[in-house]
């Protein structure tokens, strides 16, 4: 491989980021091509000791994204985020998408029943078609009211919640990488 | 040698080659590469991370002798990582040390 079909694997599989990170890796290596070009070696030999191009873009990409996760915690980063762990080994299918499932499912539903007791008191609209006594549809009414306030607490502290594990889930990915890496803490 | 394993240490190593001098790129992973075999290009995530997080600051010289160089400068954070690396290598190694020199002597018995 010489140097022009170094860069342009690099670069194909760098797509995935933005411009300016993209253009500092690129930079990267033609510093270290011109270095080694300059010291007499050839375009073979240096691409040859870099390494596979693909395998350096993934880590580049990974990195990135793990910095970005971090950095703002939007549900499209950090879902990216796992999906290029995922790409590190499959192994850590079990350690890194398990636990994420099963905490968005937890979200989810906790949003769901917010929703449900935010939305309880339109039953007393079919009520009063029921031909039920007036009594029973004030009951109705209060109850109901009730689940709306429960509702909209626990909407909002599922809100804050589900902030809290973006973070921490960011964290946990760095966290995951490292020990992939072989680094402790 | 272990892949993981090797990925781990090059931090270290990283960090130590830049702990009395700033050190360039291409110098960093041929230094490294001398010492044992690695694919050259992992160094440079591996420097961009270590900028990010803080550790490293870097600075662009143009060389009489060559192609412009980006130097890498450790900052005082990083300063600090280092020492925290290297303690935790040493007390690691040692440790690895002892298991096998025993393993060598129940070799033995």
């Amino acid at each position: 491989m010489n140097k022009n079909e170094f860069f342009s694997q690099l670069k194909i599989h760098l797509q995935k980021l933005p411009k300016d990170e993209q253009e500092a890796a690129i930079a990267d290596y033609e510093e270290h091509f011109e270095h080694g070009l300059f010291k007499g070696r050839t375009e073979e030999e240096i691409a040859h000791s870099l390494g596979n191009p693909k395998k350096i873009a993934r880590e580049l990409v990974t990195e990135y994204h793990l910095e970005h996760a971090e950095q703002n915690s939007s549900y499209t980063s950090i879902t990216r985020a796992v999906l290029t762990s995922l790409g590190l080994g499959f192994l850590n299918l079990v350690f890194v998408l398990a636990p994420f499932i099963a905490i968005v499912v937890v979200i989810i539903s906790l949003y769901a029943v917010s929703l449900a007791f935010v939305l309880s008191p339109l039953s007393i609209i079919v009520t009063l078609f029921s031909g039920d006594s007036w009594q029973s549809v004030l009951l109705l009414g209060f109850i109901t009211l009730i689940l709306l306030g429960i509702g909209l607490v626990l909407g909002a502290w599922n809100t804050y919640f589900s902030k809290k594990f973006i973070n921490w889930f960011a964290r946990y990915l760095k966290s995951n990488q490292r020990i992939i890496r072989g680094e402790r803490k | 040698m272990n892949v993981q394993f090797k990925k781990g240490v090059l931090t270290l190593c990283v960090l130590v080659l830049t702990l009395k001098k700033d050190r360039y790129g291409y110098e960093l992973v041929h230094t490294i590469s001398e010492k044992f075999l690695i694919a050259e290009g992992t160094i440079y995530p591996l420097l961009r991370r270590l900028t990010k997080e803080g550790y490293f600051t870097t600075y662009l010289v143009e060389s009489t002798e060559g192609p412009p160089r980006k130097y890498y400068q450790l900052t005082e954070v990083g300063q600090k990582y280092a020492d925290e690396l290297i303690e935790e290598w040493k007390e690691f190694s040692a440790a690895v040390n002892l298991l096998i020199e025993e393993g060598i002597l129940n070799e033995q018995k």
